[in-house]
């Protein structure tokens, strides 16, 4: 209860930030522009629409999740309402989980959002584009797609997309979490691009990998730190399944068990590094 | 007399990354006495706020140890009974004064209709119906410290702890916070008071501690640390004359357009009231004299440094 009463009020106020509101107006003004986009033809247009607005959203939900989880429990030491909160029966644990949770449920609310309009978005270009050259979009099966683009077919509505936003939630979440753990012992600036820099290289896994394997000139301690880089760094690469879904013509195994996977993985690193977070707050002096 | 609070050699020392160390609390004795107004007095970074938060289990002690309610300080069972008002408190300004107390009621973990009847008491108590539901950032410096009051009251605590409880506020509510201390002081509760209203302190305290550079100064009841043996005598149409015959009997002696007022001994009063008697004066008044806390304050801080 005490979680859920700190959480709730972390999102009120997170909600009223006028930082992060900027950032989601501008996000979806863009993915709205984005569909003006009309020079190539309708599949290679909607192509780029989808992999421009998936970007949007990947850009503004790492700046939201950044500047808005860098600030979650500095802020509260700054003003001081830290003090009239951990004075009361609430234990260090309940307030920094209370605190990543109001952060996360505002994330989702974020990202949510701009999903709804880039999924609404497609939709209705898809569905008018259709339209215009006189096939409903109902029938638009691969038959009729063909004939407008030589490709696959455009759909009304297509559910692989809100995969895309999922994937792109939950890589925050994992990305919050690291601003969660640093926020504890860092300053706000420092943190701010430390997690940055976790995320840059943790988007790079695959690289860190191939460093670090057998076929590498590299030194053996270089490649010691390669693999310890790709161990200890959350991999973000899983998260980034936007051009699957943007050439739906690439074939994948399992995409359900491919997601699912994701979500586990980032689901138990978040619940390392928060564990790791409560217990350095635990001994930290406010 | 059981303890409210207990402190033995308390000693925090604070490191910065260079290795450098500040002594903010060194070697604090203290009690408090349930029941008691208790003033925590001393000069800015004496280590007063940093004594309250170790209570708190903001922060911990490098040394020596801190009890409250008779548990060691920063025990959850033990922050069901206290509370805490900071120095110049600043809230969720999105909130109004209801929804804060709410959020504040939950963590308490109140049940929520008993909550909303405390809440609406409290308001009224604190005279914050009106504006109840207006959002704090539209609030006064008073509305907020009355608002923070009403925080601190929420859980019916038996322990308060206010910094600065009346610095910044006008005169009606300093005056209605002074009455609060008192109201809570008549209900049984222990008030632990961190002030440079040194005067609030004099008038409602009941015991107080002076701390110097995080040591502890002067500590005592109010009553016998301002009481002095000295008696103070005034009287009015005093002559130089007769001015100059009471000098040589008193500790001090001031004339002003007739009104003596001097500063004796009480074994020499019966000498100096003849004698004005006999001169022709008017007595106006006899009292024993007393010290106010300020200049005790005064002394005590410069006779520290």
């Amino acid at each position: 209860m005490v979680i859920w009463t700190i959480a709730k009020t972390t999102v009120g106020e997170a909600m009223r930030k006028k930082v992060l509101n900027v950032c989601l107006i501008v996000a979806v003004a863009m993915i709205v522009l984005a569909l003006s986009f009309t020079q190539l033809g309708f599949q290679r247009d909607m192509t780029i629409i989808k992999s421009l607005g998936l970007f949007v959203i990947l850009l503004a939900g790492f700046i939201i999740s950044l500047l808005l989880s860098v600030s979650l429990i500095p802020n509260e030491v700054d003003r001081r309402t830290i003090y009239t909160i951990l004075s009361k029966p609430v234990t260090r644990y309940e307030f920094v989980v209370g605190k990543f949770l109001g952060g996360l449920i505002t994330l989702f609310i974020n990202i949510a959002l701009m999903g709804v309009v880039f999924i609404i978005m497609i939709t209705v270009k898809a569905h008018f584009s259709t339209a215009t050259i006189g096939i409903p979009a109902s029938q638009a099966g691969a038959g009729a797609a063909e004939a407008v683009s030589g490709s696959i077919a455009p759909q009304a509505f297509d559910p692989s997309l809100i995969l895309g936003v999922i994937m792109i939630y939950f890589q925050f979440v994992l990305l919050s979490a690291v601003v969660m753990f640093f926020s504890v012992f860092l300053a706000p600036t420092v943190n701010f691009f430390a997690s940055a820099a976790v995320y840059v290289v943790g988007s790079a896994a695959s690289v860190w990998q191939t460093m670090a394997s057998g076929s590498s000139q590299a030194a053996l301690w270089v490649k010691a730190l390669y693999r310890v880089i790709h161990t200890v760094v959350p991999n973000f690469e899983y998260f980034n399944i936007q051009n699957i879904l943007i050439h739906p013509q690439q074939e994948v195994r399992s995409m359900g068990l491919y997601v699912t996977e994701s979500i586990i993985y980032a689901v138990l690193f978040t619940v390392v590094l928060m564990t790791i977070a409560v217990l350095l707050f635990e001994k930290k002096e406010v | 007399m059981a303890l409210a609070i207990e402190i033995e050699g308390l000693t925090k020392r604070f490191k910065n990354p260079f290795g450098g160390e500040l002594t903010a609390v060194d070697n604090l004795d203290l009690e408090v006495a349930e029941g008691e107004i208790f003033g925590f007095l001393g000069p800015n970074g004496a280590g007063k706020t940093t004594t309250i938060k170790v209570l708190l289990g903001l922060l911990f002690p490098t040394e020596g140890r801190a009890k409250v309610l008779g548990k060691p300080a920063g025990d959850i069972e033990v922050k069901k009974r206290i509370s805490y008002l900071p120095e110049s408190p600043y809230f969720y300004e999105h909130m109004s004064a209801r929804e804060l107390l709410r959020f504040y009621s939950d963590l308490f973990r109140i049940r929520s209709a008993d909550g909303r009847k405390r809440i609406d008491q409290l308001l009224e108590r604190v005279g914050l119906t009106d504006a109840g539901d207006k959002p704090l950032r539209q609030y006064s410096k008073g509305m907020l410290q009355r608002a923070g009051i009403a925080q601190a009251l929420l859980n019916d605590p038996d322990l308060i702890f206010l910094d600065e409880p009346t610095s910044g506020l006008d005169p009606i509510a300093h005056a209605d916070i002074c009455n609060l201390i008192l109201d809570l002081k008549a209900q049984g509760k222990t008030v632990f008071v961190s002030s440079h209203q040194l005067a609030d302190i004099e008038m409602i305290g009941d015991r107080v501690a002076i701390l110097v550079n995080g040591k502890l100064a002067m500590k005592g009841e109010v009553r016998e640390l301002l009481t002095t043996k000295q008696v103070e005598v005034i009287a009015d149409s005093v002559s130089e004359a007769a001015a100059n015959q009471v000098r040589p009997l008193v500790d001090e002696c001031e004339l002003h357009g007739g009104r003596l007022t001097a500063y004796l001994q009480g074994t020499a009063l019966g000498q100096v009231i003849d004698l004005l008697t006999r001169a022709g004066a008017s007595l106006v008044s006899i009292n024993p004299r007393r010290r106010t806390l300020e200049k005790l304050f005064v002394e005590t801080v410069r006779g520290g440094r």
